[in-house]
């Protein structure tokens, strides 16, 4: 999707510092205080998690931390919710598949 | 062992509701603590970005996280401590409360007195796709683009035409996305007309008797199918409509948020009008368990400007309470709050909020009772709110005391003014230096023209939070007439250049001419448009298409 570069109301994107984060292997930049949800659905991303039994995708949902549909694998810590999560400098983030952590590896099934 | 700290007053929850009880209860005297969950102050205030309804008191016509950073300030003079982050997990026994800060460190606290201002949470709504990425609320998709400034998509629908639906539909054109319609199951739209108005200008439809049948796609939302309904609210075989759309808001209204409440023990009863299980209260905000006060959304869904107010009354009986202020004064202040909230709650939207108000009242069995059971057999006996499925015909808009008279219209520019609903909003009223509009004896009646005072100026025009103020110049030329309306979208039209005019259903109509784009800073951001078209369009043309390209 897109950022919001200019707003009628909002007036010029503020200039915010540019990180790198790392989402499944790829670097993309995100805002210094932006969510990792945001960051990523600027980056065109949706499909956050895939549920355990079904393998169905889940993504941002609530925005408020309440529904847990955002969760990802953020710096190897599984179940991280990424709507109330804000991004830093070099943040590893997977897709998490089921419950993210059998054996300690993210499971896909 | 660290001695547990001991505060006066704890209040949890820092939107309108909580801001408002710790600056009232610290303006008197109490020493208070405000903790918010999230990391910032506001509540829903800072995503608001749009000009509030209400009075003077209510600095209406002010944008919603203006108001905002004025409480912050307000908050910051009178001295409240405020911690952010700070989730509270619970009450442990009558009066240690357990906080969570960071989402780690674990603290305990105690406080005479506690006000619960936890505000409300987005209902969800179960339909095969639901659960599928870009299906999201609506209230998520508002802190996307107004607080991250990042779209949620590119094609929107909305399910729900309440206030809080049309608003953020608003809002997402505003951010630069197409809303390819808004789906109600009832049989009117249940915001504001004013509301309505402003998306459906922008060529939004609003799909009455409709609901979302499927949300469809691979990886996330690809397309949506809706359904009219019928008057039961089961579909109607056949009529379906299916739209690409990438993404799905959900906006079917709010319950108050009340798991905190329950924890503490208060007492609870099902309103439905104030968005179903609440705690009880009485006429001091107090709930049944004593000491616990609660205010805004969670003792009812209602708006940001009775949350302040509640807030300020809970916020006033914690300091009398306390023996900050004596019985006389707090008497006459009390009174001047519950003034205040009776009449939010005036006009036919208020009123049946109204009305559960004062059974909550009735029900926590006070011995001094503001409401006698009678009172509320005959409001009720009063209700009548006038429902529109759509934009009503030019015909009724004629009958209302905001549009002027042909023979005025042929005179010269000229005020119109398309408020024809009975909402608690005035500001019209003080922004017309000739004293031409009137709203009386109460904020919730309809703003009345005086065409004769009125010289056509247009400053009322941005003054008004429902963009439902345009001037109309009849003798702008010897063949063309000249219309002016509010305009929040980017890009602005180029003077001197063509646009297509629409009407009130956002239907092109004619091409036009931009004769003045109007952007002076006590607009607040709201342009003002004049365009020139043939004389006969003068009672349709209300806006025009939004221009999509930056070319
Ligand atoms: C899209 C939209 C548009 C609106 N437009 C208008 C409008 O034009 N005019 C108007 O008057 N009103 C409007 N409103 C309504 C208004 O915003 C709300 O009625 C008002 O914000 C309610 O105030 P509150 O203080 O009760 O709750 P909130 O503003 O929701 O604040 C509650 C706070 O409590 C915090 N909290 C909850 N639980 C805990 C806990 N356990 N520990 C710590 N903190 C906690 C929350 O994080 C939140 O910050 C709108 C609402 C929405 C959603
Ligand atoms: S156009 Fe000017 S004179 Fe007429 S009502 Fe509006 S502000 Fe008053
Ligand atoms: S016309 Fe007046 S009362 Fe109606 S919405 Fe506008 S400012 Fe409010
Ligand atoms: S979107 Fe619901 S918890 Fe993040």
């Amino acid at each position: 999707m897109k950022r919001i570069k200019e707003h009628p109301i909002l007036g010029k994107e503020e200039k915010r510092k540019k990180i790198k984060i790392v989402v499944n292997g790829k670097n993309i930049y995100a805002y210094k205080g932006e969510t990792i949800a945001a960051a990523l659905i600027a980056n065109g991303y949706r499909d956050f998690r895939y549920t355990h039994r079904f393998n169905l995708p889940r993504g941002f949902f609530c925005g408020i931390g309440q529904c847990t549909d955002c969760s990802m694998i953020v710096n190897g810590v599984p179940n991280i919710r990424t709507c109330v999560t804000r991004v830093e400098e070099g943040m590893i983030i997977e897709t998490q598949y089921g419950y993210g952590d059998k054996d300690g590896k993210n499971e896909r099934s | 062992m660290e001695r547990m700290r001991e505060v006066e007053l704890l209040v949890i929850g820092a939107g309108p509701a909580g801001l408002g009880a710790a600056i009232e209860a610290s303006r008197y005297g109490v020493k208070v603590l405000l903790v918010d969950d999230k990391d910032k102050p506001g509540g829903q205030l800072f995503k608001q970005i749009h000009k509030f309804f209400g009075s003077k008191e209510h600095l209406a016509g002010t944008r919603g996280f203006d108001i905002g950073l004025h409480l912050l300030k307000e908050a910051d003079s009178q001295g409240v401590e405020i911690s952010l982050q700070t989730k509270v997990l619970g009450t442990m026994d009558k009066d240690v409360i357990s906080l969570l800060v960071k989402e780690r460190e674990m603290k305990l606290l105690k406080a005479k007195r506690i006000v619960l201002a936890t505000g409300g949470i987005e209902k969800a709504l179960s339909f095969p796709g639901w659960n599928l990425p870009g299906v999201m609320s609506a209230g998520a998709a508002q802190t996307l683009i107004n607080i991250e400034r990042v779209l949620p998509g590119e094609r929107i629908l909305m399910v729900g035409s309440g206030n809080v639906g049309l608003i953020i539909s608003y809002q997402l054109l505003q951010a630069g996305a197409d809303v390819v319609g808004i789906v109600e199951a009832g049989s009117s739209i249940t915001g504001y007309l004013v509301h309505a108005g402003k998306v459906m200008r922008a060529g939004v439809p609003i799909y009455t008797s409709h609901t979302i049948k499927e949300a469809r796609g691979g990886k996330s939302v690809e397309e949506v199918v809706i359904t009219a309904l019928d008057r039961r609210w089961n579909p109607i075989k056949g009529i379906e409509k299916t739209f690409s759309a990438d993404t799905v808001c959900i906006s079917v209204g709010l319950n108050p948020n009340g798991q905190l409440a329950s924890l503490a023990g208060c007492e609870f009863k099902f309103f439905p009008e104030l968005g179903g299980f609440l705690p009880l209260h009485d006429d001091n905000m107090e709930s049944t368990k004593k000491g616990i006060y609660i205010a805004g959304d969670l003792s009812g869904i209602e708006e940001a400007n009775s949350a302040l107010d509640e807030g300020r009354l809970a916020g006033i009986s914690v300091a009398a309470s306390l023996g900050y202020i004596d019985s006389n004064r707090f008497a006459k202040l009390k009174e001047d709050y519950w003034d205040r909230l009776n009449k939010l709650r005036g006009g036919p939207f208020g009123h049946k909020r109204s009305i559960a108000k004062k059974k909550i009242l009735l029900s926590s069995q006070q011995k001094e009772m503001r409401y006698q059971e009678i009172d509320c057999i005959e409001l009720e006996e009063n209700t009548k709110l006038k429902n529109y499925k759509s934009i009503p015909s030019l015909k009724e808009f004629q009958e209302f005391p905001g549009y002027p008279s042909l023979s005025r219209i042929k005179k010269g520019a000229v005020a119109c003014i398309e408020c024809i609903q009975e909402i608690p909003c005035d500001p019209c009223v003080a922004a017309c230096p000739f004293k031409a509009i009137n709203i009386n004896p109460y904020i919730t009646d309809l703003p009345y023209l005086d065409e004769n005072k009125c010289k056509g100026c247009g400053v009322c025009i941005a003054s008004c939070p429902g963009q439902a103020i345009f001037v109309l110049n009849y003798n702008y030329s010897s063949e063309k007439a000249a219309i002016s309306f509010p305009y929040e979208y980017l890009p602005y039209p180029k003077i001197g250049g063509k646009a297509v005019g629409v009407n009130r259903k956002g239907e092109p109509v004619a091409e036009v001419k931009i004769v003045k784009v109007d952007k002076r800073a006590n607009f607040d951001k709201t342009a003002v448009i004049t365009i020139a078209c043939d004389k006969k369009y003068i009672n349709q043309i209300r806006s025009i298409e939004r221009i999509k390209d930056d070319a």
